[in-house]
């Protein structure tokens, strides 16, 4: 699933959790980007009335003759639940919008086992069909790893009904870094929010193919649903491409303002973007960040 | 409208082709992942209905256009204005021959119908009936029901037809036509104006060409003479048969080569009245088949003698059958029995001569009688009164020019030798003079028979021929030719029909037209008196000479159409079409069927 050299583009990335990801019952390498009672520390302040007189560092004081605390460092372990759809709409596209999703599952589950975060790899179409539950080690790499390099698309794609069953079988917190391509009326919507719900914080990661992004009809045509071939058929021409495009940014708009509004990340790739650019948008939308040394 | 190239719209059915072919292209099918969203896409940019009409308007958008290519092919031509023509259709006799199971006048129908349905709409035609006279039968629209109605009720007539004068005629009618249309068996001389559509296949035909009577005077038999003439290529084989009513006198076998003639003599007893000759012949025209003859009753010609000098007496007498009656001017009354009069040295015909032939010797003076004489020459050779005579050495003194009377009654000019009345001519000045006057014939002897011709053997024949012309009328019957125009004075004439002929009138005189063969009754003064007319064989019996093949066109000609070829306005179509399917294929709401 990664080459070498990509996994040498991982070492240096972390997840970038957010605010609601982290644990802090558990002890753990990564930092945690929030001031609390860790043992590391961060910084000195003025005493505020309210401040735990513990934290009161005398020795400055006494040489200063002002009350002023120590902040330390918040650590704790990071539960990320990486969902991949893998309905037979993840089949189109060349590559295929399930091996991109797949590779970046991969590397997001490489990223957390390195920082000793716990991990669980799940697969869904119109319910779940593998559940790992969130593990560290790097016993879980190597079965999040097997796992996502046996994924085949297959089956009707129902993301709601998918994360409304995940969401009933975990719980938070966590990070749940959900990979799809979203083409369902609602676009998830409501799953996502239950996951919410739950105390876990989606991640949506819509992987689209080019040809779903700017479809070029030089002729007419029948469409069929890839998960219904035996269904309605539909004749378009070029004449609608325009109308579609718009509906599909219509879809991806609504997507994008619903994780703004809740401070979801959110990040829309396509299905042949290399690695690096990958890792690039992973970054940009904040769910890889570099690592603190 | 109507069509320049009318094959052109069997091209339409290609378009069939067209939808079909395209209501069975393959459509490529693609699986896509969101089939939702394009349906919102689809749904939203138009409605069912409107999409699917949308579908099909490239494809109505590329029909139109071949249909508008294959109508500009067929080249419409829109006439508004129409015109008008002369429709000119033959009846005369050689229309009734049978080309297989119809006659020439039939093909001749069907061909003025379809002639006058290929005309613009609005044209109108004055249709024309050949035949003796031509008879403007009335001007109709093309499409009235009436001109086919009028075309349909034409019959055929046993006189012959000149065609060139139908085409002066047509011409100068009240209206002028822009073309003439002539549908006719016979050809006609090229003209701008003029569309011959001639008709009829070459066929054999034999004719009964002559048929004179004379009574023998020993035993007073009729001896018949019957002349047959074989128009056609093969020889033909038929028998004359002599009849009346409906008894057979007589029959004779004829055999005529091609393009051949015959006659016959046959003997017939004491016969008077009228009697038909038939040859009973299966040709292609039936109507030149037979004649009739009206053979005078075996009593004496009964002549009145005026004045008769010692010449003519015996010429008279040595006339067989002849019963003169000698008279005086002023004395000795009139018979209505009498059959000829004869007035020597009278200058006009005697006022009680009614209706009674005259023979006119014109006075004698001295000074003609000293004139040197001169050779006779014959103008009218076919005329009865010269038969068979020879004058070819015979001398005449010509008198005095008499004016003639003409056909109305009244004195005209000199006839001049070029004068149709005159029979013969000598010294330049007419010498004999023979025309009729409704029913009375009259002849004039315009020399002085004591000068030589009276001993000459030729002087009783000509007063014997002319006692015969003369007493026609009255002893047996007037025989003419179909066609022949009868020139009368207030008479009533019955047609074979039964029925009253139509009498015009010209100039105070009667006309009546007789071109139907057969036994007509004329009725003038209280007396009835029988009229024969024969069919015209003169350029109407011979079928041989084959119609060409001139057809003619469906299309009006070019001074018919005074409408508008729409040709160019619908390759200007057919290209904007072209330009809106192509437009519409390239732009971004392009429609596919």
């Amino acid at each position: 699933m990664l080459s070498p050299q990509e996994a040498r583009l991982l070492d240096h990335l972390t997840i970038g959790a957010g605010s609601a990801a982290s644990s802090a019952s558990a002890a753990g390498v990564r930092r945690a980007r929030t001031r609390g009672a860790g043992l590391e520390f961060h910084e000195y302040r003025h005493y505020q009335p309210g401040d735990d007189p513990r934290s009161i560092d005398w020795t400055v004081e006494a040489r200063l003759n002002q009350l002023v605390v120590r902040v330390s460092h918040a650590t704790g372990d990071l539960r990320l639940h990486l969902l991949v759809d893998v309905s037979a709409s993840m089949a189109i596209g060349v590559p295929e919008k399930l091996t991109c999703a797949a590779q970046l599952a991969a590397a997001l589950a490489y990223v957390a086992i390195e920082r000793r975060d716990a991990v669980g790899v799940s697969t869904f179409d119109s319910t779940v069909r593998t559940f790992m539950p969130p593990a560290a080690g790097r016993g879980q790499l190597f079965r999040s790893l097997e796992l996502l390099r046996s994924l085949s698309a297959s089956g009707k794609s129902s993301i709601d009904e998918a994360l409304l069953r995940y969401g009933a079988a975990v719980h938070g917190p966590g990070l749940a870094v959900v990979l799809s391509d979203y083409f369902e009326p609602g676009a998830g919507l409501r799953g996502l929010r239950y996951l919410l719900h739950r105390g876990l914080t989606p991640a949506v990661v819509q992987v689209i193919a080019a040809d779903e992004l700017r479809p070029d009809l030089t002729d007419d045509i029948e469409l069929i649903d890839v998960e219904d071939q035996a269904g309605s058929v539909l004749h378009v021409d070029r004449g609608v491409v325009d109308a579609y495009c718009a509906r599909l940014e219509e879809q991806t708009a609504a997507l994008r303002a619903f994780c703004l509004t809740q401070r979801l990340p959110w990040l829309r790739l396509e299905s042949g973007t290399p690695f690096k650019s990958m890792l690039s948008a992973v970054e940009g939308a904040g769910l890889l960040t570099a690592a603190v040394s | 409208m109507s069509w320049a190239n009318p094959n052109a719209l069997w091209l339409l059915a290609a378009i069939l082709l067209l939808v079909f072919a395209r209501r069975r292209k393959p459509q490529r099918r693609l699986a896509v992942a969101n089939l939702y969203l394009w349906n919102a896409a689809t749904t939203r940019d138009a409605p069912s209905l409107t999409r699917r009409f949308r579908r099909s308007l490239l494809l109505l958008l590329q029909a139109a256009f071949m249909a508008a290519l294959i109508v500009a092919i067929a080249r419409p031509l829109f006439s508004f204005g129409g015109g008008r023509v002369a429709l000119i259709v033959d009846v005369s006799m050689s229309m009734g021959a049978r080309d297989q199971s119809s006659t020439r006048l039939d093909a001749a129908k069907a061909r003025a119908v379809e002639l006058a349905e290929a005309l613009p709409r609005r044209s109108r035609v004055r249709l024309w009936v050949a035949s003796a006279t031509v008879d403007d039968r009335g001007e109709f629209g093309s499409r009235d029901a009436a001109l086919r109605s009028a075309i349909q009720s034409l019959q055929i007539t046993d006189a012959g037809t000149d065609v060139e004068s139908a085409v002066v005629q047509a011409r100068l009618a009240d209206s002028p036509p822009s073309h003439i249309y002539f549908v006719t068996d016979r050809p006609g001389a090229a003209a701008d104006d003029v569309e011959w559509a001639r008709i009829g296949e070459a066929s054999e035909n034999v004719a009964l060409t002559r048929l004179t009577a004379r009574r023998r005077s020993a035993d007073q038999s009729i001896e018949l003479l019957i002349a047959a003439a074989n128009y056609g290529a093969q020889a033909a084989s038929f028998d004359a048969v002599v009849s009346q009513n409906d008894s057979i006198l007589a029959r004779r076998a004829m055999q005529l080569p091609p393009r051949g003639e015959s006659t016959v003599v046959m003997t017939l007893p004491n016969t008077a009245g009228v009697v038909l000759a038939r040859l009973e012949s299966r040709d292609a025209l039936t109507a030149d088949d037979s004649r009739i003859i009206a053979i005078p009753p075996a009593d004496p010609l009964r002549v009145r003698l005026i004045n008769g000098s010692y010449f003519i007496e015996r010429a008279l007498t040595a006339h067989p059958g002849t019963l003169v009656v000698q008279s005086t001017p002023n004395g000795g009354a009139e018979s209505a029995d009498d059959d000829v009069i004869v007035c020597d040295g009278c200058a006009d015909v005697p006022a009680s001569a009614g209706s009674v032939g005259v023979l006119l010797l014109a006075p004698r003076s001295a000074a003609a009688r000293e004139a040197a004489p001169v050779t006779v020459n014959i103008n009218a050779r076919a005329h009865p009164v010269v038969g068979l005579l020879s004058l070819d050495s015979v001398l005449v003194s010509p008198v005095q020019s008499v004016p003639s009377h003409s056909p109305d009654g009244s004195r005209s000019g000199p006839a001049s030798i070029d004068d149709n009345r005159v029979i013969a001519h000598a010294a330049g000045a007419p010498v004999i003079v023979a025309h009729e006057d409704g029913l009375r014939r009259v002849v004039e002897l315009r020399f002085d028979p004591a000068a030589g011709f009276a001993l000459d053997p030729a002087f009783p024949m000509l007063i014997a021929n002319c006692l015969d012309w003369l007493a026609a009328p009255r002893r047996s019957a007037v025989t003419v030719t179909a066609g022949d125009l009868l020139q009368l004075k207030s008479a009533v004439i019955t047609g074979p029909d039964g029925h009253t002929v139509p009498v015009s009138e010209r100039a105070g005189t009667f006309i009546a037209q007789t071109e139907r063969a057969g036994v007509y009754r004329i009725t003038q003064d209280a007396e009835t008196k029988t009229l024969i007319v024969n069919p015209r064989v003169e350029g109407e019996s011979d079928l041989s000479a084959k119609a060409e093949t001139v057809q003619s066109s469906a299309v009006a000609p070019p001074a018919m159409t005074s409408g508008w070829d729409a040709t160019g306005p619908l390759l200007l179509l057919a290209l904007a079409l072209l330009a809106m399917e192509w437009r519409l294929k390239t732009t971004d709401r392009g429609l596919t069927p």
